[in-house]
């Protein structure tokens, strides 16, 4: 019974440092105890897509015209839907090399941050392990 | 949302000239620092050392080179082939 009871905690554990990295890129590591590498994600994945809308205007984001893409830049923050919906009301749009640009920016961002995520959820993972293999 | 427009406004709301030339390449240069720093976080215990910095400078030339030879082959594959 308390086995289980810790396992289901693990997993909470792990589902909430996932969240966290994903709400704010480099969250879930800062959660884990590792400011200086929750920093540098931080800093490099929100760089890379500040750059990313800062050549292609926000009208890269567009999750009506562009969903493939749309998918990745998810990957980067809930925050980017917010993003959308400014892009889709406004009827804003980018086009050619700008565009190009701003979208391989903002969804390498997002594919960076999703890599954290996953390095985040496996620290957390085993983290937990060890506090199991210490209960025992 | 007419808050968030008046603040991204100007900045965010309007793409770059960019023009149609080689120089189209050299945006690839922070993209690929920014990839090999953020992956070298991860793989790394400590990133406060002068060993992140070295492996992820080493990376993002790999990385850089790699391309430049890929390129280079492709070149010569094409000029061969037309």
């Amino acid at each position: 019974m308390s086995k289980n009871k810790t396992e289901t905690d693990n997993y909470i554990y792990m589902a909430l440092v996932g969240l966290a990295a994903w709400v704010v890129p480099g969250g879930g590591h800062f959660i884990l105890g590792q400011r200086a590498k929750a920093t540098v994600i931080f800093v490099g994945v929100t760089l890379a897509f500040v750059i990313g809308i800062y050549v292609g205007s926000i009208g890269v984001i567009n999750p009506v015209a562009e969903k493939l893409w749309y998918i990745p830049q998810m990957m980067v923050s809930p925050t980017v839907k917010f993003l959308g919906m400014i892009t889709v009301r406004n009827e804003l749009s980018s086009y050619a090399k700008p565009n190009e640009i701003g979208q391989i920016y903002t969804s390498m961002a997002g594919m960076l941050n999703l890599l954290c995520i996953v390095n985040a959820v496996y620290l957390a993972s085993l983290s937990g392990d060890k506090k199991n293999e210490g209960d025992k | 949302m007419l808050i968030a427009n008046v603040i991204l406004g100007g900045i965010f709301m309007t793409p770059l000239d960019i023009p149609n030339n080689w120089t189209i390449l050299l945006w690839s240069i922070p993209l690929i620092i920014i990839i090999a720093t953020v992956y070298k976080a991860t793989k790394l215990e400590k990133v406060t050392d002068l060993r992140f910095v070295k492996e992820s400078a080493g990376l993002s030339v790999t990385i850089i080179g790699f391309m430049a030879l890929i390129a280079v082959g492709l070149w010569i594959a094409m000029a061969i082939l037309t």
